[in-house]
C-alpha cells in the first residue's frame, strides 16, 4: 500500500520525539552545556546591575549555537549507529518527510531549551522578564529554527564523510554567520529599547534564511544522503 | 500478484573513488527466484545488493523491472545488511511498528515474524542492548514486516547460533514456497543448499560464473 509523504512525516515526527525523549544523554547534555554558558557569563561579566541586559543577547545566542549543534550531532548519530536512515531509504520514504520530521522534532526540543535559557538569563543576569519583549522571543525562536533547518541540511551533506561531526561544526558555523548576526543584532537592539519597526529588517533576514534552508533541505535531502 | 516478471541489471558499474566495486554487471533476476551471490571479501556482492535495493546509485548502467515487454516500477525490497538498520533508542516492537506504518501495513502483521524469529523474550527492550544474534533476527523481521516483493539479504546467517540459523532457514524456505524473490550473499553453501538457489559467483566486481547459464 502506498503511503503519502504527509502520513510518513507524521509517523516519523512522533517517533523522533520519542527517541529524543529516550536518549536523555543528548538533550540533558545540550541543556546543561547551554546553561553552563549562561552561568559562567553571569559570574564573569557581572560588573553592575545594568550590565546584564548588555551581555544577555550574546550569551543567549552562544547558548543556542552550542546546544543546537549538540542536538544535531545526537540526532544524526542515532541515524548512523545502526544504519536506520538506510532502512528508511530502502523503504522509499521521501527525503522531504525525513528532513522535515527531523527539523520539527529537533526544533521543538531546542525551542523549549531557548525558553529555559531566557528564564535562566533573566534570573542570573538580572534582566527583568518585563525587559524581554515578545519580539526578543520571536528572534530567538526564529534563530533556533534556522539553526536546526540549516544544521540538518549540512548534516545530510556530511553523512558520507568519515570526519562528519568535525565537518558539520566546521561547515555549519561559517555558513550560519549571516543568520546568527541578524538574530544577535536584532536581540541587542530590542534589549536596548528599540521598537520592532526598527529591527524588522533583521527579522526579514532571519525569515529569509529559515525559508531558504527549509526549501534547500526539502529538495536536496534525498540526493545528498544517497551514495 | 507480483508487480514484476524480472529485474534486469545492465552494464552496472559502481566506483568509490579509485576503487571499482562493480564492473559492467549484467544480471537477470526472475520473480520468485532465489539467487545466491558468492565470492571472496571485496568481490562486490554487498555493493550489488545495495544497488539492487537502491541504497546506492550505480555510477553507470541501469536497474529496471519488467512485466512482459513493459517497464514496471522497481519492486519494494526488504533489506537485511551488515548493519541492522534499526533505531537503537526504540524497542524491537516499536521498530517493527514504525516500519509497518511506513509501509501502510497493519501493525498486527508483524506478529507472524515476531513468532517466526522467536523475538518475544526481548522485543519490548530497547534495541541498544541486543546481542548480535538478536539484532539479526529483529532485522529480518523488520525487513519482512513491510511485505516486500524482493528480500535482499547480506550474509543473513552471520552472528546466529545453530538454533536461530535453523529458524531463519525454515522461514526462508517458507517464503520461497510462497513465491517471494530472495537475493542473498553468502560465503558458504548452507543457505544456497537450503534455498536450492541459483548461484552467481563474483570476482573483482564482475560476474564470473552463473549457474543458470551453466545449465
Amino acid at each position: 500500500m502506498k503511503v503519502s509523504a504527509l502520513h510518513t512525516w507524521r509517523i516519523l515526527t512522533l517517533e523522533y520525539f520519542r527517541m529524543e525523549w529516550r536518549s536523555k544523554l543528548t538533550w540533558v547534555h545540550s541543556l546543561l552545556f547551554g546553561s553552563l554558558v549562561i552561568v559562567v557569563a553571569s559570574i564573569s561579566f557581572f560588573v553592575h546591575p545594568g550590565m546584564g541586559a548588555e551581555i544577555a543577547p550574546g550569551v543567549l545566542w552562544l547558548a543556542i549555537a552550542f546546544s543546537g549543534t549538540l542536538l544535531l550531532t545526537g540526532s544524526w548519530s542515532r541515524e548512523r549507529e545502526m544504519g536506520a536512515l538506510w532502512a528508511l531509504q530502502t523503504s522509499q520514504v521521501p527525503g522531504v518527510a525525513i528532513y522535515l520530521a527531523k527539523v520539527v522534532s529537533t526544533s521543538v526540543v531546542l525551542c523549549v531549551m531557548v525558553v529555559w535559557f531566557g528564564l535562566l538569563s533573566a534570573v542570573l543576569l538580572q534582566v527583568p522578564l518585563s525587559d524581554f519583549p515578545v519580539a526578543v522571543w520571536g528572534a530567538l525562536l526564529l534563530g533556533a529554527l534556522g539553526w536546526v533547518a540549516a544544521g540538518h541540511v549540512f548534516a545530510a551533506v556530511t553523512v558520507q564523510s568519515r570526519a562528519r561531526d568535525l565537518v558539520l561544526t566546521l561547515v555549519l558555523f561559517p555558513l550560519l554567520t549571516p543568520s546568527l548576526l541578524a538574530g544577535t543584532v536584532a536581540t541587542r537592539a530590542l534589549f536596548q529599547g528599540a521598537a520592532f519597526v526598527d529591527v524588522q529588517g533583521w527579522f526579514g533576514l532571519q525569515i529569509l534564511f529559515d525559508g531558504l534552508f527549509l526549501t534547500l533541505g526539502s529538495v536536496l535531502f534525498d540526493p545528498l544522503t544517497r551514495e | 500478484m507480483a508487480s514484476f516478471d524480472r529485474i534486469e541489471l545492465r552494464g552496472v558499474c559502481k566506483s568509490y573513488g579509485s576503487v571499482r566495486a562493480l564492473v559492467n554487471v549484467d544480471l537477470d533476476i526472475r520473480q520468485g527466484e532465489s539467487l545466491g551471490l558468492l565470492g571472496s571479501n571485496g568481490a562486490g556482492k554487498s555493493t550489488l545488493l545495495h544497488v539492487l535495493s537502491r541504497m546506492v546509485r550505480p555510477t553507470r548502467g541501469a536497474v529496471c523491472a519488467w512485466v512482459g515487454d513493459a517497464h514496471a516500477p522497481l519492486p519494494h525490497c526488504g533489506v537485511v545488511g551488515h548493519a541492522p538498520l534499526l533505531y537503537p533508542d526504540l524497542t524491537g516492537r516499536e521498530n517493527l511498528q514504525l516500519f509497518c506504518q511506513i509501509h501502510g501495513v497493519a501493525v498486527e502483521s508483524a506478529d507472524r515474524w515476531r513468532d517466526a524469529f522467536d523475538l518475544d523474550g526481548f522485543v519490548d527492550r530497547v534495541v541498544h542492548g541486543y546481542s548480535r544474534g538478536q539484532l539479526q533476527r529483529l532485522s529480518l523481521a523488520r525487513a519482512l514486516c513491510g511485505r516486500p516483493e524482493v528480500l535482499v539479504l547480506d550474509e543473513p546467517l552471520t552472528g546466529l547460533d545453530r538454533a536461530s540459523a535453523q529458524a531463519v532457514l525454515s522461514v526462508l524456505g517458507e517464503l520461497r514456497s510462497e513465491g517471494l524473490t530472495v537475493v542473498f550473499s553468502s560465503h558458504g553453501d548452507t543457505l544456497v543448499n537450503a534455498m536450492n538457489a541459483r548461484t552467481v559467483t563474483m570476482v573483482r566486481g564482475r560476474v564470473h560464473t552463473d549457474s543458470r547459464s551453466a545449465l
